[in-house]
């Protein structure tokens, strides 16, 4: 059982100044009008409103049921529809922050640790721009993910796979992550195949109003359908995989190539693992013929855990296409969430700070007008691949080495 | 006599900044009890560079005893050259956690006004330090030439960055002192990184900001115990980009390569990534040793 740790008055003096610098800093960008505000979201938000009530029975957009309800639901607040849009996306920034600070607890971090990430979070210049200044809301599905990731960790696999439901609910995005549940499924047997099937009721959840305002059950599919098809490139503003041979936007005659590399090196990384696996299951069976009794289950390091979602995440948004720069959100809170629970992970600094700069750069160059050569976007998109293949060196050679020699991270484990 | 005169006024910051110097060199070498001729040597050169560019940045290293003494040169260091106030929250820090808050404050304010008395004699406002700090920072770019965190995010001309990059540093900072006030941080390692999370996150600064860092991490390896080559790397790194950036500001190159400014950026930002990582390390590892570090 946890142990609860108490909350002493520096903490809460901390807490309370980071939130309120946290808050003020988005304050300042309140005004801030994107290109996706003026050229989506404010019309979407002037049709919604026009509709009221009725407009959960049409499509308005492209985002899917739940964040349509939200806008409805923003449509009723005494707001500005830039205002209420960012406010909705800031409240998740601080429901974020609380929640990355949980799963590091979860991870075993310490307590001054998961207080200081609670800050980090707030302060994280890719969460602040996606909210404050672009009116976006990959903070929602984020946190929706790091419920699902903190349930599974606690081995409560239904809610967790009900949560994940809700988190592909509210943007596709959150499919990155799918991999990883399916190959940890593979790799370590530790629930039945069907608890999955939570990933439906959750799915729906939030798509109840909707329905019940006469959408039909097959419509939150239908809208990722049409996502998929209706912005075709090999990459955005991203720096993918493809960033180093293809300019953004072009090139979308590639894209089946793209998806098969994906599902081949997600296929190794599952091959690697699972020879690993096969290795711990021979020590097993060697340590019982020795008259020990055979573990059932081995046990899996949760860091361990957190480092393989990292990287299939980071596999999907590397090698898939038409990937847009605020793609890889979740995968920049989850390395953040590392950072502050890794022990010794020198070695992994740099190409968590790669990954972060990278991705900052992309959110800069797309929105926020920063001047950056195409020469000098090329060489990021190098060196976001060169990161890539160090973080998968470190977990397929180091860290399942590590994994099958019995001596796990002590930490999270 | 009046060539005397003239000469004193004409030289007065240089004069100054060699006696900050000498009185900062003199106070590391006493407080680390250690006298290695090697790092002396470099410590010379540095100052002498730093004498060429500006003088006060040598002041801000005074900030680690937090006494009055080092508190009357950092308001002196800060007169002289306001990027040494980059010192100013690891200062604060110290002399909050040893109750010397009015005695160093009265001390700071003493210092900042010492090297404007001939000014203020001469007819200038008495707020004149102030305003000569406001007028040093460059207030129509929000970076320019300097290892700006913000040459990665954004345009300089977006100035309405300016206040978030305030607000970011100061979470950033108010992050830092958490840590270390619950002596999860060791003291080294929080002066080095205050120092450099101001430098790479203020707004408005100027090429020559770098070399305030290089003086404070100069001091600190003076008198740290382990990660010394951290340190050094450091240095090293600091050193080299900010001569690059003076260099690019004002060695004469006519055309500003924005693409290696952006790369040097983004090194600088990853080494200071590599050492927030080192210093915060300490928290996981509850080693009361390290936590001792000065």
């Amino acid at each position: 059982m946890e142990k609860r740790q108490r909350i002493h008055g520096r903490d809460v003096v901390f807490i309370l100044g980071i939130s309120l610098i946290g808050g003020i800093l988005r304050f300042i960008l309140r005004n801030d009008i994107s290109g996706d505000y003026r050229a989506f979201l404010q019309p979407w938000y002037e049709t919604i409103q026009q509709l009221g009530g009725k407009a959960l029975g049409v499509q308005v957009g492209d985002y899917n049921l739940p964040y349509q309800t939200f806008i409805l639901m923003m449509t009723y607040l005494p707001l500005k529809p830039l205002y209420a849009y960012k406010l909705v996306s800031c409240i998740f920034d601080y429901l974020l922050a609380v929640l990355a600070g949980k799963l590091a607890g979860i991870l075993g971090g310490t307590r001054y640790g998961q207080i200081a990430l609670y800050g980090a979070v707030l302060l994280f210049p890719q969460v602040w721009i996606d909210s404050a200044h672009w009116a976006q809301c990959d903070a929602i599905y984020t946190f929706w993910l790091l419920v699902c990731v903190s349930l599974y960790l606690k081995e409560r696999y239904s809610a967790a796979f009900f949560v994940l439901g809700v988190a592909l609910s509210f943007k596709l995005q959150a499919i990155f992550i799918v991999p990883f549940f399916l190959m940890a499924w593979l790799l370590w047997d530790r629930h039945r195949f069907w608890k999955f099937l939570w990933i439906l009721p959750g799915f729906y959840a939030f798509c109840v109003p909707a329905i019940l305002g006469g959408r039909k059950l097959t419509d939150p599919f239908g809208i990722y359908l049409n996502q998929t098809t209706e912005y075709s490139a090999i990459r955005f503003n991203f720096p993918s995989f493809w960033g180093m041979l293809f300019p953004a936007g072009t090139h979308s005659d590639w894209n089946k190539a793209a998806i098969f590399l994906t599902l081949s090196v997600l296929a190794a990384g599952l091959w690697r693992m699972l020879s690993v696996r096969m290795e711990q299951k021979t020590a097993g069976g060697m340590t019982a013929s020795k008259g020990a009794e055979p573990e059932k289950s081995l046990p899996l390091g949760r860091n361990l855990m957190l480092r393989l979602s990292i990287w299939c995440i980071w596999t999907c948004v590397l090698f898939l296409p038409n990937m847009h720069e605020r793609y890889a959100y979740s995968l920049d809170i989850l390395m953040l969430v590392f950072l502050f629970t890794i022990n010794s992970g020198e070695r992994e600094i740099p190409v968590i700070g790669i990954c972060w700069l990278s991705s900052l750069v992309c959110y800069g160059t797309a929105r926020l007008e920063l001047p950056y050569s195409v020469d000098l976007f090329r060489l990021t998109c190098g060196l976001y691949f060169a990161a890539y293949l160090l973080q998968s060196r470190m977990l397929f050679m180091k860290q399942a080495r590590v994994h099958t020699s019995g001596a796990e991270e002590t930490q999270g484990s | 006599m009046e060539v005397v005169r003239m000469f004193i006024i004409r030289n007065r910051k240089l004069l100054f900044g060699i006696a900050i110097g000498g009185m900062v060199v003199l106070s590391i070498m006493i407080t680390a009890r250690s006298y290695p001729i090697l790092w002396f040597l470099a410590g010379s050169i540095l100052m002498v560079l730093s004498i060429l560019w500006r003088m006060g940045s040598m002041g801000s290293m005074g900030s680690v005893r937090a006494d009055w003494l080092s508190c009357l040169f950092l308001g002196a260091a800060v007169y002289c050259f306001p990027a040494a106030g980059a010192a100013l929250p690891f200062s604060l820090a110290e002399t909050a956690k040893k109750r010397r808050i009015p005695v160093c404050g009265a001390a700071f304010f003493v210092g900042l006004y010492l090297p404007g008395v001939p000014q203020i004699v001469s007819r200038r406002d008495f707020f004149w330090p102030f305003g000569r700090i406001l007028l040093w920072l460059n207030r129509d770019n929000v970076f320019d030439h300097n290892l700006s965190f913000w040459s990665l995010v954004t345009g300089r001309e977006q100035l309405r960055f300016g206040m978030v990059a305030v607000l970011m540093t100061l979470g950033l900072l108010l992050i830092g002192w958490y840590l270390y006030s619950v002596g999860q941080v060791r003291r080294v390692d929080f002066l080095v990184w205050t120092a450099w999370t101001c430098l790479l996150f203020l707004p408005y600064g100027h090429a020559e900001d770098g070399l305030a860092l290089v003086w404070i991490v100069l001091a600190a390896d003076f008198v740290i115990l382990r990660d010394r080559r951290l340190y050094q790397l450091v240095l090293f790194l600091e050193l080299a980009e900010t001569l690059f950036m003076l260099g690019s500001a004002y060695g004469g190159y006519e055309r500003f390569g924005y693409d290696f400014y952006q790369m040097a950026v983004g090194l600088n930002a990853l080494l200071w990534l590599v050492f927030t990582y080192k210093g915060i390390e300490h928290s996981w590892k509850k080693d009361k040793e390290s936590t001792e570090g000065m």
